[in-house]
């Protein structure tokens, strides 16, 4: 008997301590169906995919699994079912090959004593078969790329029967032509009866994906149902419980004389001859593919890419930058891309994340720094840039992915600038931090500080910038500015 | 939870090995029954080069037996490192040097090393007495049974009698920066180029054995390979007699090679006696030990030390004395015929 | 063999380090004027590989778990000192050597046992663990038990076994060299961890918790099981080391295993194993003892003094802990 849902889940309660991390979550999955589950870091998602996986019990609540009420699941008994999980590091192991990391699973599961070379091929080929993918068996697992490896993680849960895959955040790392790829898959999956449940966060992907849709907010679920009822702006707003509108920047006062003046900048073969300007009060995009030279233009900006020749003219005068400090000193800031690990020590409280580059301001005599200053420090930016935190003592670890954007943000702000360059500023940061991020950047240009956005993010570079220049191998192929800036006249030429 | 039973895990390990230390030193620290009147007791630290071997531990035992007949006079505390180590062993010595001893025997890893503590230590009127270190300035007296041009002339006359006093010979030494034994090693082959023409000594290297019977072992092997003529093997350290002895039985090389060291009976007890080893050398530790805390004994209560002196035990009758050295007579050749006599 | 399966092979440091100890027979070969190649001392080769090559298989399987043992010649040497001591004091060991081993293995297991128990409950950091056991294990040894020197006193049963023999060599000069017995047990040891790391689910699991432990988990692994398992297994089998070495050195000497650790853990990351788990063979493993035996055993051959013992013994380490690392930082971009 065929059963309209696959899954019911009504009324679900969690509760950690005092924290209660799911309240009242109901929602169904249908067999054959893609259904995301979004919703914003930290909302409870990864408390329900424990839940449904057997990872966690939970407190109160009703689950159905095809017509049958399953009063405890256990991991066990999750796999059973016919329920599969495959996690954000999708459980791979990177010294094996492809092959064992296929089978490995299922021998266990089976309790197997001995290692079959026969029949471990004959597992990896059929569980490959499932998806209709082809993958050296031999090869190693780590030297796959990110594309490959969930491949591989989606045939070892075909292997178990699946009736249900949740997928956790799978497009994280993966570039467009991998999530196309990706999404072949899944809906090749779900055209053969298998009901996806897709973890997100980002628009696009679950506009473009999902049959169903579940939005989660701080623990409860805020709207369910079928994704073409719902339009974008209804999505945010369930999504960031406020309304967000995409807010176009317009130049308030820009200065005639330009702040900046790049001649014929040249990096080995990476950048060409490569000349503009920047005034004060603009927001300049430099985008491009990876590989176009953006970010080692921006690097030599910033004294981290040594220039092999041209000229970079800082308020008129002719300047060498040999490094960050001397950067820093010319009131150049740089945001790097990867937050984590090339902007914040996370292992350190806010407070101290932010007064990091302004410590010769901050410091007495004899450079002495008095905690007090430290903490004030914390604080003012705290408020300027609505950090969600209660305590800028608290170690900058404890913030999620948008809040950490913003110190690091602070942190160059709480020095004077002229020049600011962000390099993909928001990679990685949900809908509502973006926002946040971006209205921040707009203020901080009217107020005089001249901006560059590097970023390959089309929709951002469109919503930011007042003027766009676009490299293609090194050069630059393409400048406009004001309303010429659409996301078409760029996609027109930087491939 | 898990994190508390960690913890108590760790203190008991910690409580483990301070005991074992403890331990240690409770049965090493051979006091005299009135411990409490130690003012009156003259207080003398006996640092070994190593506790737990063989050798030492005859030593070790050499020094408690003396302090059980000196009780009245002397408190000893015999300590050294667990492993041959010069940095731990300067640090034990500077233990003893803190706590106010009033006599510092010891025999040192590396006499280098001990150099700056054993200066501290004169400094602080504390009396240093050192065996198998007589290359040392910051000292009072060495003891040494012999000399090392005595001992390594002794050797080499004892392989030049197997060898019938022709042939090729190599040194082994325990470790090549073994002042000691590199001494030793230097004097036979002194003694070979000045009374037995015939020897040649044929791998100009010094061959080592890191002090370690197996390796002794291994090289001798290689050395029979590179030298197939090879004859003598002039060893030093304890380890070096045995761990050839085996590789020239093996070999089926008995009554062809030769092999002789200084050793412990025990050791060489069974070779001795299958013929494999005809002699090794020997002086008795224990006895030098004792020598050495009769001296200090004689020092602390202000006695004159001068050459002739009697240092009452056996070969210490009437001393040499050379500088800061004091030089008895106590070379013992250990043959199948006199093994038994010894018991360690 | 095709393309693929090439550049997989010339990626292994295994295939290098085969590449280098040819290199070197060669070379000393040629220096020796091949005395190297005489048969007594091929033989006096493979007998010196016998004790660092057992416990390279032991160091290996825990390094592909993803661990650190720094105790197993702590384990071996209380193990085979106790035993001995045991066998001595009641007069074991007279016609065969059975009780002595089966005592080192019983002592081996129960230590083995206590790392693995720390290990696998408290999620600690193996190489802390076992440099502390270690210690205590030391302490145990040479302070608590006051464990001596057992040299000409060896029970005969123990000396006879370590003197017998496989078969006789006879070199060009007509010299006679022996092969000792326990080669065959470096064989088999090398044979079974081959088997058991690549045949058998455990040491499919020790590789998978070498690679992604959280992954081994979900994949339905009992990791902590693995663990204790592996963990009482390299005890015992260090305790049988440890008596083999009795028996070949006709002596028990409780301080004869110091520092062996530090010879062998760097010749095993030499030979390929990472020091971040998940990679190493049996192959690779005893490729490198066996440069290291080599050389440590051919420098007198060729005419290099003594000295230069610790200089190359160093070196190895060095070389092996940068490949690693460097091995690792590839992986990673």
């Amino acid at each position: 008997m065929a059963e309209e849902y696959l899954l019911q889940m009504t009324g679900i309660h969690k509760r950690f301590g005092g924290v209660h991390a799911l309240d009242d979550v109901s929602f169904r999955v249908r067999p054959g169906k893609v259904m995301c589950l979004a919703g914003e870091n930290g909302c409870g998602k990864s408390t329900l995919v424990k839940i449904i996986s057997g990872v966690y019990t939970k407190d109160e609540g009703e689950v159905v699994f095809e017509g049958n009420t399953i009063s405890k699941i256990t991991p066990a008994e999750a796999t059973r079912l016919g329920i599969q999980v495959i996690y954000q590091d999708l459980s791979i192991f990177p010294n094996l090959t492809v092959r064992e990391n296929l089978a490995i699973n299922s021998e266990i599961t089976a309790g197997r004593k001995l290692v079959n070379r026969k029949r471990w091929d004959e597992t990896a080929r059929a569980a490959l078969d499932k998806v209709g993918c082809d993958i050296d068996l031999d090869a190693k697992m780590g030297d796959l790329n990110v594309a490959s490896k969930q491949l591989v993680a989606i045939c070892r849960a075909m292997l178990f029967n699946a009736k249900l895959i949740i997928m956790d955040e799978p497009t994280t790392a993966l570039t467009k032509k991998e999530v196309d790829a990706l999404f072949e898959t899944v809906r090749q999956l779900r055209d053969s009866g298998i009901a996806i449940m897709f973890i997100s966060h980002k628009t696009d992907e679950i506009f473009e994906i999902s049959d169903d849709v579940c939005i989660m907010r701080s623990g409860k679920n805020v709207y369910t149902g079928e994704t073409k009822n719902l339009t974008r702006k209804q999505f945010t707003y369930y999504l960031t419980g406020r309304d967000i509108e995409d807010d176009y920047f317009v130049p308030k006062n820009i200065s005639p004389e330009p702040v900046l003046e790049v001649k014929n900048l040249t990096i080995d073969h990476r950048v060409k001859d490569v000349s503009f300007d920047l005034r004060k009060g603009e927001i300049l995009g430099i985008t491009g593919l990876l590989g176009s030279g953006r970010t080692e233009l921006a690097l030599a900006l910033f004294g981290l890419e040594k220039p092999t020749a041209g000229q970079i003219v800082l308020n008129g005068k002719p300047i060498r930058i040999k490094s960050p400090i001397a950067a820093q000193k010319l009131r150049i800031g740089y945001v790097p891309e990867d937050r984590l690990t090339e902007g914040l020590c996370l292992a350190q409280p806010i407070a101290d994340n932010i007064a990091l580059s302004s410590l010769k301001r901050l410091s007495k005599a004899f450079g002495v720094l008095k905690r007090k200053d430290v903490i004030d420090e914390g604080w003012k930016w705290q408020k300027t840039f609505s950090i969600k935190t209660d305590d800028v003592t608290k170690n900058a670890s404890t913030l999620s992915g948008g809040n950490q954007q913003k110190i690091v943000l602070a942190k160059w702000l709480a020095n004077d600038l002229d020049v600011l360059i962000l390099n993909g500023p928001t990679v990685g940061v949900d809908v509502g931090a973006k926002q946040d991020i971006h209205a921040l950047v707009h203020e901080l240009a009217n107020q005089g500080l001249a901006v560059i956005i590097i970023s390959d993010d089309l929709p951002e570079v469109v919503v930011n910038c007042s003027r766009v220049i676009v490299m293609k191998e090194g050069a630059i192929v393409g400048e406009m500015t004001g309303d010429g800036i659409t996301e078409n006249a760029i996609a027109e030429i930087i491939a | 939870m898990k994190k508390i039973i960690a913890l108590l895990l760790v203190l008991v390990m910690a409580f483990g090995l301070i005991a074992c230390g403890n331990n240690n030193a409770n049965t090493d620290e051979t006091k005299g029954t009135e411990a409490t009147k130690g003012d009156e007791k003259i207080k003398i630290a006996f640092v070994p080069k190593v506790e737990g071997q063989a050798w030492w531990d005859y030593v070790g035992a050499g020094v408690k037996a003396w302090a059980e007949e000196h009780k009245d006079v002397a408190e000893v505390v015999y300590k050294g490192p667990t492993e041959v180590d010069a940095a731990a062993q300067v640090a034990i010595m500077t233990d003893f040097v803190n706590q106010g001893v009033d006599v510092l025997c010891f025999s040192a890893n590396d006499p280098n090393a001990c150099e700056e503590i054993c200066k501290q230590a004169r400094d602080k009127g504390i009396i240093v007495i050192s065996t198998e270190s007589a290359t040392m300035t910051n000292i009072d007296y060495d003891v040494e049974a012999f000399n090392d041009a005595g001992l390594g002339a002794f050797l080499m006359d004892e392989l030049a009698k197997m060898m019938g006093e022709e042939g090729e010979y190599i040194t082994m030494v325990g470790s090549m920066t073994m002042e000691s034994h590199n001494n030793w090693a230097d004097a036979a082959v002194e003694q070979a180029e000045a009374k037995y023409p015939n020897m040649t000594l044929v791998e100009d290297k010094r061959v080592s054995s890191d002090s370690d019977a197996e390796i002794a072992y291994n090289r001798t092997k290689e050395m029979i390979q590179k030298y197939p003529n090879l004859k003598g093997i002039l060893g030093t350290s304890s380890f070096d007699a045995p761990g050839a002895a085996r590789a020239i039985d093996e070999l089926g090389l008995t009554g062809k090679v030769f092999a002789i060291s200084v050793a412990m009976p025990s050791e060489t007890r069974d070779y001795l006696k299958s013929g494999v080893l005809t002699t090794v050398g020997l002086w008795d530790p224990a006895v030098t030990a004792k020598v050495m805390l009769n001296l200090a004994v004689k020092m602390a209560k202000g006695e004159t030390i001068e050459a002739g002196i009697d240092l009452g035990e056996t070969g210490y009758e009437a001393v040499k004395i050379e500088g800061k050295v004091i030089i008895g007579d106590g070379a013992l050749a250990i043959t199948k015929d006199n093994v038994d006599t010894f018991t360690f | 063999m095709n393309k693929a399966a090439m550049k997989r092979m010339t990626r292994r440091t295994e295939f290098y380090m085969f590449l280098v100890l040819i290199i070197l027979i060669a070379v000393i070969g040629i220096v020796s004027k091949g005395s190297l190649f005489e048969s007594t001392q091929i033989v006096t080769i493979l007998r010196a590989m016998v004790v660092d090559g057992m416990f390279a298989m032991c160091c290996l399987v825990v390094m592909v778990s993803g661990g650190f043992d720094m105790s197993f010649p702590a384990i071996a040497a209380l193990a085979y000192s106790l035993a001995t001591t045991i066998c001595l004091n009641q007069g074991w060991c007279q016609t065969s050597p059975i009780a002595g081993f089966a005592l080192s293995i019983v002592f081996g297991a129960i230590l083995g046992m206590f790392n693995g128990w720390i290990i696998s409950n408290f999620k600690l950091n193996t190489m802390l663990v076992t440099l502390g056991t270690q210690t205590f294990f030391t302490g145990v040894s040479m302070g608590l038990l006051q464990l001596r020197e057992i040299t000409s006193t060896l029970p005969v049963a123990l000396k006879k076994f370590g003197l017998s023999s496989l078969f006789e060599v006879t070199n060009s000069a007509g010299l006679k060299s022996t092969m000792t017995t326990m080669f065959i047990f470096l064989v088999i040891l090398c044979a079974v961890t081959s088997f058991v790391l690549n045949k058998t689910m455990f040491g499919r699991a020790l590789y998978a918790i070498g690679g992604n432990e959280v992954s081994a988990e979900r994949a339905g692994y009992n990791v902590k099981k693995t663990k204790f398992i592996l963990y009482t297994v390299v005890g015992a089998v260090s305790g049988f080391i440890g008596m083999i070495r009795v028996c070949m050195a006709s002596q028990s000497i409780p301080k004869a295993m110091v520092n062996k650790e530090f010879t062998i853990i760097p010749a095993v990351i030499l030979g390929g194993a990472s020091i971040f788990g998940g990679e190493g063979s049996v192959f690779g493993t005893v490729t490198a003892i066996g440069i290291i035996t080599l050389v440590n055993n051919s420098m007198l051959l060729v005419g290099i003094d003594s000295y230069w013992k610790d200089f190359f013994n160093g070196l190895i380490i060095l070389i092996g802990v940068t490949v690693s690392a460097l091995q690792a930082m590839r992986k990673k971009h």
